[in-house]
């Protein structure tokens, strides 16, 4: 039984099936790339699992608990397993009026799940992590996109999710920044984080990640190890979008 | 003379603040209540909401004051909601304006709440926070620094329509000094008038912008 299980997760939008059939398998530790055409899926995929978005049929399983059910009327409007699921965002939307260590304090404050110096304690260990600890009392819109993608992502760490998903993180990046932000990624795959990325980064798909899922049509086309995905794709839809 | 005349502007000025005072007090609690029923995803509140904002923004205020002052009396004889002399003048001026201003306030909140990127709701939310957290913790003070200049417009045109409230006979800044022309035949006090509503914009003015200045370490 893998980590994380996805079955059949379907989602339409008036009447329009944007994701149909979506099976995807996770182990613990592992990053999952999702690539494929733009506007087939794969931000509604993770918006699903953040119930940013409530799927409208299919099952989320996770360490073989069921967090969510379609069928199951309670879990219809449900967003009690949010906190299982992270996600750091394109456009990153840190908070900004807080300084960054407050961006990170906020939600676990809230939450309650520590005094207020232990929670700041941890945050000021995350901004170490992703390089931040410098910027630690600056402003949001005084930080570079790289820096800011680097908050969001000490941010989201804060609630420690279980699988933690990133929706085009360096899109909105040019090349230099981009990097900065995914060897922070890889750091925390060192570290045995599970992971979700949705990329255009066909680079780091390949190299960083344990297994990569093609979105097509709004169902996985096709899912296997980095070495199957790019050196051996069977399907046309692929083998057409790799050549691009 | 001018002592005289001092004293019984400072007389008018007080009544005119304190009907500024009570509908600000009023209207902006209320609103955002407004600006909330004008939101709600419930067809029938919003209709109703929006159509209530609709006539007042619609109407003129001197025309709701009257009709606010009068018409429960006219409507059910010998009714008197507002009980008599200047305490009942007071509270339905202060009724009728409280009523108007939130209405147009509830606008600018409306704009203010829908004008911020609906990523800071979503990041939020993944971070699991609860709705009330993320309108008090994240949205409200975002909101505020935009508003703020709209309302700063709002609250300084509150200071001149204060002299609205004399069409039912309550005696405010502007009659205090008109009354001159009519018994000493001075214009002079008020022309006076005119420097006390200065006055007291400008102090209004300079501490919105000094909150503004507050308000501007973020983006």
């Amino acid at each position: 039984m893998a980590y994380l299980e996805i079955f059949g997760l379907g989602k339409r939008f008036s009447g329009v099936e944007v994701l149909k059939d979506v099976n995807i398998t996770l182990e613990k530790g592992q990053i999952l790339s999702l690539i494929g055409p733009s506007g087939e899926g794969k931000t509604t995929f993770l918006r699903c699992l953040n119930f940013l978005e409530t799927p409208d049929c299919g099952i989320l399983r996770l360490d073989g608990e069921t967090l969510f059910d379609a069928s199951r009327p309670g879990d219809r409007r449900a967003d009690r397993h949010r906190r299982a699921f992270g996600l750091v965002f394109q456009a990153f939307h840190l908070f900004p009026q807080y300084t960054v260590l407050e961006n990170v304090t906020l939600a676990p404050t809230l939450a309650r799940m520590g005094r207020p110096r232990e929670l700041r304690e941890k945050a000021m260990e995350l901004l170490k992590k992703v390089d931040m600890q410098e910027k630690a009392n600056s402003y949001p819109h005084t930080l570079s996109g790289g820096q800011q993608q680097r908050a969001a992502i000490a941010r989201a760490l804060a609630m420690d999710p279980a699988v933690l998903c990133f929706d085009e993180p360096t899109s909105a990046l040019d090349p230099l920044l981009t990097e900065e932000v995914l060897n922070v990624i890889r750091r925390l795959k060192e570290e045995g984080r599970t992971m979700i990325v949705v990329t255009h980064e066909m680079g780091f798909a390949r190299e960083a990640s344990d297994k990569v899922a093609f979105l097509s049509g709004g169902t996985v086309a096709e899912m296997g190890s980095p070495a199957d995905i790019f050196l051996r794709p069977q399907t046309e839809a692929l083998k057409r979008f790799l050549r691009q | 003379m001018l002592r005289e005349v001092l004293l019984s502007l400072l007389g008018g000025f007080v009544q005119s603040m304190q009907l500024f005072c009570y509908t600000l007090l009023g209207a902006l609690p209320l609103g955002l209540v407004v600006a909330f029923g004008s939101m709600s995803a419930w067809r029938p509140l919003k209709g109703a909401v929006r159509g209530l904002v609709w006539v007042i923004r619609g109407t003129p205020l001197m025309l709701q004051l009257i009709v606010v002052y009068y018409g429960p009396g006219l409507l059910n004889k010998g009714f008197n909601l507002w009980g008599g002399g200047g305490v009942g003048r007071m509270s339905a001026a202060a009724a009728a304006f409280i009523l108007n201003y939130a209405c147009y306030f509830s606008e600018i909140y409306r704009g203010g709440i829908e004008s911020i990127p609906r990523g800071q709701r979503e990041a939020g939310q993944v971070l699991g926070m609860t709705r009330g957290q993320i309108f008090f913790r994240v949205q409200l003070k975002q909101v505020y620094k935009r508003i703020l200049p709209p309302m700063g417009n709002e609250i300084i045109t509150l200071v001149k329509d204060t002299c609205l409230a004399r069409i039912i006979a309550i005696y405010e800044l502007t009659y205090a000094g008109q009354a001159y022309i009519k018994s000493h035949g001075l214009i002079w006090p008020l022309l006076l008038t005119g420097v006390f509503y200065l006055l007291f914009s400008g102090l209004l003015s300079s501490l919105l912008r000094r909150e503004e200045q507050r308000l501007s370490y973020f983006e």
